[in-house]
């Protein structure tokens, strides 16, 4: 028998993504013995071609009839705080996609409404405050492991990163970060009701994320306690909404974002003064640009998540490359390229489950865990108050 | 005879960097024919280095004397703005470096007052405005030519990219632009009263200048008229006064910063909606790091100032390339290294002086005119503000129409 046994909740992309990463790490350490969904059918499609034993149309079912360690919640984001919560009263560990909750309207409010532009930031960040408190609790009451996942801080690059700060052993005074690309294709990514966010909710949460890790483990490191972040200034803004850019007549960014920010941009002050830039946008052509940039007072590391150089391409028309794929988003395979060798393993998506998974077995917090999931949450709802009301917004009352 | 008689005003680090740009000018349309500075001593000294005819101990000595038809004001940036008036007031032009001008505090300011800790940056912000439109007025009334020495706009690699942004035509939606280093090593760096502010106002006025002037141009190009900024978000730190660092046995970045920032970032928002993200710090290893990035709807342009891969070294020990220079502030000789085969010529000054005399010589404006520099000066100050105030600051009212 497997040490962790788990079941999959969802079957759209994220799950698609999860079980060849789940899979690689072998039967006797983890098993993926059941899937559910909101349509059994749909489930039951999954489970026949990813050769999952059960299927469920509901997580509560799944539990009473199969017997799972962990749940990995591949569902849309408006439900993960349900889930989690769900799962965890069931004493199942959790491993969460991000993002940990957010801000979708109020139950009763009207699929067409743009709540990004008729609720006030200060109000969503009241209710995200309330999701977090209750997750909180329930996995502290039912004492289960939660993995969030944060793909960003497995990544090989930041690793090693993370790993020469550590022995340069300076103090970490400012970190640059960012993920950026041409707009996402998916519809839901374009209105709040669905996303909970623009550029900064679906890009920015990684880069945040990482440099907040970064700073965490850099007070564990030297004085035992996290370095916590202590305010914020945030701008967003809507670059494909200027006027001579609508008047172009062919367009090679994504465009129709209803009520979500396509570019924004985040400064983080830390409570030792040191700072970070994270910058996230739906505008940028040339491909995913996904780097940490960290200058320390005895040394300056980059991670070029991707792309990065460690192969370079070059072709004289972009079909001489056919269907091989190139990197994400590139917009041609002509010209002069960086192909990703492996592009999952250079954003660390097997590494998280591994470590999730590791962490269950060995009873151990994972490395991205719910302390993470949950600043990521507060800093970016607190970053939209300062952007609407154009104000820097302290950091302390909000995260505790 | 040449055709434009330059005078020299100061003979310090700046002085040098632009003797050298008129130095490669041919003679018959350019000479600097008078070097002034105090004491009279250091001025003299300069003009026998540089074999410039004349030396004077003060400017208004070598206006009644010698004949000039431009100055270049290589001054300290409190003096900018007197010098400018005066010279423009005896109808010379007017090479000056930036800032335009600044708040260097009250006449009777005490000299150690650190004036960045105690004077309100709103208050800055309006006797920076006020000497700004005194300066642009006497500008104005006397019709000379005024040439703002914003290396970055004459850059060869700014220069390509604004040419390619050009040709492609699509909207510059985003622009990313950093000067940073380890550190000035001038004192007067480090104090408010003698800068006019930190690494925003030392450095950041270069990527802010070139930010500005490149979505003045779009505008002027698609428009007719230039796409201006129209508000500002600001944050500066001092990364230097971190306890852990200041428990540091070495420091690598420099220290002693006194009332201004050692690091910034303006986000600047145009009136079309577009935007920039500029930043400055005195505490970035490595070298100095100059770029410039555009995010356009068609096309994406970097000028990677300094440093850029057109020369690349390695050595296994730091002594091996000794003396040989390799860049601005770069902390060790050894591993890789990104030489600059001719810093002067990729960071664009040879070319600015070049584009000042012809200016003159053609009865034109420079390519970096007074309307940049009072745009720069401003920002900077608005910026100062919002930082401060913790708050978007709005353009309008401060620039004007």
């Amino acid at each position: 028998m497997s040490e962790v046994r788990i079941g999959l909740v969802g079957y759209g992309n994220a799950a698609s993504f999860h079980v060849p990463a789940l899979r690689q790490l072998g039967r006797e350490r983890c098993e993926i013995v059941a899937v559910c969904g909101r349509s059994r059918d749909r489930a039951a499609a999954f489970a026949g071609e990813h050769g999952i034993p059960q299927a469920f149309g509901d997580m509560e079912e799944m539990f009473s009839s199969v017997e799972v360690d962990a749940v990995d919640l591949a569902v849309p984001n408006h439900v993960h705080a349900e889930y989690a919560i769900r799962a965890a009263e069931a004493g199942k560990h959790i491993i969460c996609e991000k993002h940990l909750t957010g801000y979708f309207g109020e139950p009763d409010a009207p699929e067409e409404e743009m709540i990004g532009k008729t609720v006030p930031k200060s109000k969503m960040l009241a209710r995200v405050v309330e999701q977090c408190d209750l997750i909180g609790e329930a996995i502290g009451k039912a004492g289960v492991k939660f993995g969030y996942a944060e793909n960003w801080v497995y990544a090989p690059a930041f690793v090693k990163l993370r790993r020469l700060a550590d022995t340069a052993g300076g103090t970490i005074m400012r970190m640059q970060a960012e993920e950026s690309h041409s707009g996402s294709p998916s519809v839901y990514a374009k209105q709040w009701r669905t996303s909970g966010g623009g550029s900064l909710v679906l890009k920015g949460s990684h880069p945040l994320g990482a440099v907040l890790q970064l700073k965490q483990w850099e007070g564990e490191r030297k004085r035992g306690k996290p370095i916590r972040p202590s305010s914020i200034m945030c701008e967003v803004g809507n670059l494909t909404w200027i006027e001579s850019f609508r008047q172009e007549e062919k367009h090679f960014l994504k465009t129709d974002w209803k009520d979500v920010e396509d570019w924004g941009i985040m400064v983080v002050k830390f409570e030792d003064g040191s700072v970070a830039e994270i910058i996230a946008g739906d505008t940028t052509l040339g491909g995913v640009h996904n780097y940490l940039e960290a200058y320390l007072s005895n040394a300056r590391l980059r991670a070029n998540i991707n792309p990065n150089d460690s192969c370079v391409a070059y072709a004289l028309s972009p079909e001489i490359f056919g269907d091989e794929y190139i990197t994400e988003k590139i917009e041609t395979k002509g010209g002069w390229t960086l192909p990703s060798p492996e592009e999952a393993w250079n954003q660390g998506q097997p590494q998280e489950m591994a470590d999730f998974v590791a962490a269950i077995a060995e009873d151990r917090e994972p490395i991205s865990g719910f302390l993470l999931a949950r600043d990521v949450t507060l800093v970016l709802y607190a970053a939209y108050v300062s952007a609407e009301e154009g104000r820097r917004v302290d950091l302390g009352p909000i995260l505790g | 005879m040449a055709q434009v008689r330059v005078g020299l005003v100061g003979c310090g680090f700046s002085a040098s960097l632009h003797i050298e740009g008129y130095k490669k000018l041919a003679p018959e349309r350019c000479q600097v024919v008078a070097v002034c500075g105090v004491p009279k001593s250091e001025a003299e000294a300069f003009a026998a280095e540089h074999g410039i005819p004349a030396a004077f101990g003060s400017m208004e000595e070598m206006l009644a004397t010698a004949e000039v038809e431009a100055v270049d004001l290589a001054v300290p940036n409190f003096l900018h703005a007197p010098f400018i008036i005066q010279a423009a007031k005896a109808g010379k032009h007017i090479f000056c470096e930036k800032p335009l001008t600044g708040y260097f505090g009250e006449q009777g300011t005490p000299k150690d007052e650190l004036i960045g800790n105690t004077v309100p940056k709103q208050k800055m912000l309006e006797e920076t405005s006020r000497q700004v439109d005194a300066v642009m007025a006497v500008l104005e009334e006397s019709g000379v030519k005024f040439g703002y020495a914003e290396n970055w706009v004459y850059a060869p690699a700014f220069v390509k990219l604004w040419r390619l942004a050009k040709t492609a035509g699509g909207t510059i939606l985003r622009i990313e632009a950093e000067e940073s280093h380890s550190g000035s090593h001038a004192e007067y760096a480090k104090q408010w009263r003698l800068s006019g502010g930190g690494s925003l106002m030392v450095k950041g006025s270069h990527p802010l200048g070139a930010a500005l002037q490149l979505k003045w141009w779009e505008g002027e190009e698609k428009f007719g008229r230039p796409i201006r900024a129209a508000s500002v978000l600001c944050e500066v730190g001092n990364l230097t006064w971190i306890d852990a660092f200041k428990r540091e046995q070495t420091h690598y970045v420099r220290t002693g910063w006194k009332d201004v920032e050692d690091w910034g970032i303006i986000v600047v928002k145009f009136e079309d909606g577009s935007v920039a993200e500029v930043k400055a710090g005195d505490t970035t290893l490595g070298g100095v790091h100059n770029y410039l990035e555009a995010y356009l709807s068609n096309a994406r342009l970097r000028a990677n100032i300094n440093p850029n891969d057109s020369c690349v070294a390695y050595a296994p020990a730091a002594d091996i390339f000794e003396p040989e220079y390799i860049s601005e502030k770069i902390e060790t000789k050894g591993g890789w290294s990104q030489p600059s085969p001719d810093e002067d010529w990729h960071q664009g000054y040879p070319q600015e002086v070049a584009d000042f005399v012809s200016a003159i010589i053609e009865d034109r404006q420079p390519v970096s005119g007074a309307a940049l520099a009072r745009e720069v000066a401003l920002v900077l100050y608005a910026a100062y503000v919002s930082a401060e105030e913790g708050r978007r600051v709005e353009l309008g009212p401060i620039l004007g129409g």
